[in-house]
């Protein structure tokens, strides 16, 4: 190559490697075979998925808009679609993971590092911890680590604001697809356990306003107590006695001993109105409706029940109707080829790298011979022109041959001599 | 006396017809006919004309065989005269060139001489060197007053002498062959009183020189030993 300045074309690394292809062929077929060694020998990652769509009606119920609130905001709805699912990977549900399928051993999903090299890590976080490079072991943090690995490894990410892909990543294609199967289950189960609880948690607490409304009610007689007064005495005589238990140990302001005493109330009532039916009331405490009048408390107990009846309902239907609330879009599939690592990726970046580097080499290697003293300056010190110069053929092939009539004509010989 | 020349009295052996063919080849098929071209140019010089040419190197394996060969080889083919080939090396490297391998004994254009040989008493008298070369001969040499020689080596001076001053007469070019100048090897004929009986010489100049450590003081003798040098050929694309 020549001395100049100028910033090196295409030809001029072409002819660069070209100069230098001994080298060039050496280090990018010792790069392909160390990235193709390296393909074979890493530890190999399987990975599967599932797509679950999650529909815009699972968030809703007709029969109780009025009673619960609606989220409309698609972006909301997307962050609770994905609390959700991330909601399914319990503690107990990771650790039943782990436990089938021995997901907590050591190197499941990491490198799967030689004992030696294992035990030098190990000593030198050791030694870490004692100069106050890495916190203290604490007790119990293995666990946590451990599932805070398998975590990392169950991948959720949304493909749009209804849309979820959930994998798992795990050196055993069987133990991959299995995970991940257990995974879609869990995560359905927990989507409508959600759903059932949320609305069981609305009806409770109507269900125990209905029954305060009924003690103030005289016109609503426990229909019991007039055909069979001796239930309601029993039914009262079993509330008297769990008082008495709870009373030892807690306040009158204790929920439970709350909800107890109206119930006595409410059994008293029952049975004053009874015919035959006279029991002395214990003190009242704390009655729960004071003040309302009973037309007042006629009017909320009839919207109360007709808000019960629909939430009984929606938990009803909800029974029947789970698999309209979400979609399968792509089964978990068993996974053929490995994630990681890609022979032909990296034999592809064995070969660009071996070439990149060989280029480099080359170029620091024509810098150095550039750099030499030539011949020319050589013929200066001693003052002498350069006559020629020898020309670099390959001896151990055929010459390049000229074009015909190029070359010159060897002497022609007469009787063996050549013509003077 | 051409005649005489020509006799079996020059010893040819060991040639090799592949090196030899593929020596034509480099002739025919490069670019190392340029150098004959200027060496024939600086030939036709009258005030540089000279008969003899001895091809100097600092180092071993620098090209100089080569160089001799195809030189021998391209000078007789382009000038149509005849050239003497002179070998003065004596240890080689066996996986060095041999300037007899490339010789083709049936090319009445080139005829070839190793001095060892003759010095040896391995070959037969070369006509060159018993033909007389002239009364002047003896002053000649001593003329020449070779700085640091009390008795001159007659042995090597003379026949040096004889083959670079009969070759004149009889041969367009002689070509002379010298071990590096920076052997050591005694049995050698000395290089720079090769260099110095001929009348120029050409340093080849190869990778080996260029990367030397003490280039500055090897060429500040070169200078200094009173050798004509009329040019340097470069080697530096080395040829494998």
């Amino acid at each position: 190559m020549n001395n100049r300045t100028e910033p090196a074309g295409a030809a001029d690394i072409l002819s660069l490697a070209y100069q230098y292809r001994a080298m060039t062929l050496a280090i990018t077929a010792l790069s392909l075979a160390a990235f193709l060694t390296a393909a074979a020998v890493l530890p190999r990652k399987y990975k599967t998925h599932y797509v679950v769509t999650i529909y815009a009606k699972y968030f809703q119920n007709p029969l109780i808009q009025g009673i619960v609130t609606e989220t409309s905001d698609s972006g909301e709805l997307k962050a609770q679609r994905e609390s959700l699912i991330r909601q399914a990977m319990t503690p107990e549900f990771l650790d039943g993971l782990a436990e089938k399928h021995g997901l907590y051993a050591p190197g499941r999903g990491g490198l799967d590092l030689p004992p030696a090299v294992s035990r030098l890590l190990k000593r030198m976080k050791e030694a870490g911890r004692q100069w106050g490079l890495f916190p203290q072991k604490k007790s119990g943090n293995d666990l946590s680590a451990a599932r805070q690995r398998l975590l990392s490894r169950i991948e959720v990410f949304p493909l749009n604001n209804t849309t979820f892909q959930v994998g798992f990543v795990d050196p055993d294609p069987s133990v991959t697809f299995l995970v991940t199967r257990e995974l879609y289950n869990q995560v359905i189960h927990t989507l409508l356990e959600v759903r059932t609880r949320n609305l069981v948690n609305i009806r409770d607490p109507i269900r125990k306003r209905l029954e305060s409304l009924a003690f103030n009610m005289a016109s609503s007689p426990d229909p019991r107590a007039s055909v069979r007064p001796q239930l309601v005495r029993e039914e009262l005589s079993e509330v008297r006695g769990q008082l008495r238990a709870l009373t030892t140990q807690y306040t009158e302001d204790h929920p439970l001993i709350a909800e107890l005493r109206d119930r006595e109330r409410i059994l008293l009532r029952w049975l004053n109105n009874a015919p035959g039916g006279g029991i002395e009331a214990a003190e009242p405490r704390n009655p729960l409706v004071g003040g309302e009048s009973p037309e007042s408390a006629r009017d909320a107990h009839a919207d109360l029940t007709q808000k019960m009846d629909y939430l009984n309902i929606a938990l009803e239907s909800d029974k029947a109707n789970q698999a309209h609330y979400f979609a399968l879009l792509e089964a978990p599939i068993y996974p053929v080829s490995p994630l990681w690592p890609k022979t032909p990726l990296f034999a592809l970046w064995g070969l660009g790298g071996g070439l990149l580097a060989s280029l480099f080499l080359a170029a620091v290697r024509n810098y150095f011979d550039r750099s030499r003293i030539r011949a020319e300056s050589l013929a200066d010190r001693l003052g002498v022109p350069i006559l020629g110069a020898l020309p670099a053929v390959p001896w151990r092939k055929a010459l390049p041959r000229a074009p015909q009539g190029a070359a010159m004509s060897a002497p022609q010989l007469t009787n063996g001599r050549a013509r003077p | 006396m051409i005649s005489q020349l020509t006799s079996s009295s020059m010893v040819r052996t060991a040639y090799n017809p592949a090196k030899g063919e593929r020596l034509k080849d480099f002739i025919r098929y490069t670019e190392v006919r340029e150098l004959v071209y200027k060496i024939a140019d600086l030939q036709r010089r009258p005030q540089d004309a000279f008969s003899s040419l001895a091809v100097l190197s600092l180092y071993p394996s620098e090209g100089k065989t080569l160089l001799c060969a195809a030189l021998a080889a391209a000078y007789a083919e382009t000038c149509r005269t005849r050239v003497l080939a002179v070998d003065t090396t004596t240890m080689r490297n066996p996986k060095s060139l041999s300037l007899k391998e490339c010789i083709d004994p049936a090319d009445p254009m080139i005829d070839f001489i190793s001095l060892t040989d003759h010095r040896n008493g391995e070959s037969e008298v070369s006509d060159v060197i018993h033909a007389p070369a002239g009364v002047a001969f003896e002053s000649e040499v001593m003329d020449r007053g070779f700085p640091g020689l009390g008795t001159p080596p007659i042995n090597e001076q003379y026949l040096v002498t004889k083959v670079t001053r009969n070759g004149a007469k009889q041969y367009g070019l002689v070509i002379l062959d010298t071990a590096p100048l920076t052997a050591r090897n005694k049995n050698n004929f000395d290089p720079a009183l090769v260099s110095r009986l001929s009348d120029a010489s050409v340093l080849v100049i190869g990778p080996r020189a260029l990367s030397a450590a003490d280039m500055p003081e090897r060429l500040q003798a070169l200078k200094d030993s009173g050798i004509r040098l009329i040019g340097a050929v470069s080697n530096e694309e080395f040829s494998q």
